[in-house]
């Protein structure tokens, strides 16, 4: 098992510029959360921030799927807020489950947090609610209990 | 589902079982928060069970067991519980302990002082009146005593556990657990040794049961690598390994490297090669590891918790994809909380909720994911 490394050059988690990289940053920098700790924060070109956390899920003994007791996330934030902050999942060897988004080969597991649109999801969106819906993303996905009974099975993206 | 909690209490020990139908074990208590100290991180123990008695409308515990009688297992008990044996310790609001569970050194050990003199009358109290108590020992280390109270092995041999048996009273039919007695071992007493509490402690493995899968629980007290070696080595002469096979380990004596050797050693201490064989042969992958003790410390120290003994353990938990916690540091040292392991079909699993300390609007039920 390794680390991959997240892209983007490395700066200073105070030159953030990106209002929710930095309330991210603020949440895990004031330790307000238990479980979930900064590791370091990146800048891709001018238009994007990382912030990279580990955190610990809560899992049984016997997994479903291969979660780990500390997992290694990126969080990518759009400059301009269209895109949903993107999670990739930084081990090398993080498994291919269901409510990730389709990447090309050779990139992150791309965690899928939401069901409904960014667009619904930026009128409550607050880092705490987003690090705890991952923490129970991953929780759920070690237990095999993510997917909601009633809910429809997945589409297909095509990245163009 | 069962769920065994572990209360943040510093070097001391105090360990609750909610069976799932409902039956309630504690293992020791030990009250050590100071109340005159406003930054004393310690968890309200008395508060805390009282608050879960009262909301399950429980008066009490079906079993309370006191593993020894040292103080970080037995702290301010007289000021908790109902006790039978005098008048001063039965107000209403005391609470019932309807088994009491001692090993033989609470009943023999002279010279007693204090709390522990309290709680050995209590064991001495209800085995004379034969009820409400179980002892763990050989029948015959016991001998003396009983014929000094007018009472023989045979009155009393069905209040008597000695080790490599299971507890009466306890099935995985019924209650979906066991426990199989490993400590004391009653030759100790009987071939005259000076009573050592750690050594003669109660050490049990509880077998769990839900949804037809078994989770092996040691509970390790404070034996010390002589006891715990000891433990290995009869355990294994028996052709009984699967009573030393674990998912969740108590581990023993707050982390202290005297439970896994006679040397600290410089970075790690290195185990008895009986210890290892425990630790590293017989711990399941993805286990748990709980000491019960104060944040490990990031140098020497001569009080436990042991950072060499950390580094120990941390090697085993990690080797198998597992988690080494210390209570007072669990989620964190700045706000440790009671570290609560669910014990469900797909094994133990410690609880951890991250909705404290940050108010988090969710506007209703938690999103769906994508």
């Amino acid at each position: 098992m390794a680390w991959l490394s997240a892209i983007g050059d490395r700066v200073d988690s105070a030159d953030l510029r990106i209002r929710k990289a930095r309330d991210l940053r603020d949440l895990l920098e004031g330790r307000l959360l238990p479980y979930v700790e900064l590791i370091e924060t990146r800048r891709i070109a001018d238009d994007q921030e990382v912030v990279v956390l580990e955190i610990e899920p809560s899992l049984p003994q016997r997994p479903e799927n291969d979660i780990r007791v500390r997992e290694r996330i990126a969080v990518v934030f759009d400059g301009i807020d269209v895109l949903a902050p993107e999670l990739l999942a930084l081990r090398d060897d993080f498994p291919r489950v269901s409510h990730t988004n389709v990447r090309p080969s050779g990139w992150p597991v791309s965690l899928c947090l939401y069901e409904e649109p960014y667009e619904t999801q930026k009128l409550s969106w607050t880092a705490a609610a987003f690090v705890r819906q991952l923490h129970r993303w991953l929780n759920l996905t070690a237990r095999g209990h993510l997917h909601a009974p009633d809910q429809p099975l997945e589409q297909l993206f095509f990245l163009y | 589902m069962h769920k065994i909690t572990f209360f943040p209490l510093g070097n001391a020990d105090c360990c609750r079982i909610d069976l799932a139908n409902g039956r309630k074990l504690l293992f020791d208590y030990a009250h050590t928060r100071d109340e005159a100290k406003a930054d004393d991180r310690r968890i309200d123990l008395p508060d805390l069970l009282r608050r879960d008695l009262d909301a399950e409308e429980r008066d009490g515990f079906d079993v309370v067991c006191f593993t020894h009688l040292d103080d970080d297992n037995i702290k301010r008990s007289s000021e908790f519980f109902f006790l039978e044996h005098a008048d001063e310790y039965q107000s209403d609001d005391r609470i019932r302990i309807a088994e009491l569970w001692v090993p033989a050194a609470a009943i023999l050990e002279p010279g007693l002082t204090g709390e522990a003199r309290v709680i050995r009358s209590e064991a001495r109290h209800r085995l004379k009146e034969g009820a409400g108590i179980r002892v763990f020992s050989r029948p015959k280390a016991l001998e003396a005593w009983l014929e000094e109270n007018g009472l023989s092995v045979d009155d009393r041999r069905h209040l008597i556990t000695d080790a490599g048996q299971l507890v009466p009273g306890f099935n995985p039919a019924a209650d979906g657990v066991e426990f199989f007695v490993h400590s004391p071992f009653a030759h100790r007493l009987e071939s005259g040794e000076v009573i050592d509490r750690n050594q003669d402690a109660v050490v049990v493995h509880g077998r769990f049961v839900v949804d037809g899968k078994d989770t092996g629980v040691l509970f390790a007290s404070d034996v010390d690598y002589e006891a715990l070696t000891s433990i290995v080595s009869i355990t294994r002469n028996r052709d009984n390994d699967d009573r030393l096979s674990w998912a969740l380990v108590k581990i023993p004596h707050h982390c202290s490297y005297t439970s896994l050797s006679e040397e600290k050693g410089e970075d790690k201490t290195q185990p008895t090669e009986e210890i290892a064989w425990l630790y590293e042969r017989q711990g399941e992958e993805r286990c748990t590891m709980v000491s019960t003790s104060q944040p490990i410390p990031d140098e020497d120290s001569d009080q436990p918790p042991h950072q060499q003994a950390a580094a120990y353990y941390r090697e085993v938990a990690d080797s198998k994809l597992g988690e080494f916690r210390a209570t007072m540091s669990h989620p964190r040292e700045s706000d440790p909380e009671p570290l609560v392991v669910l014990i469900e079909g797909s094994g133990p699993r410690i609880e951890k909720w991250m909705a404290t300390g940050v108010a988090i609007i969710t506007g209703g039920p938690a999103p769906r994911a994508g």
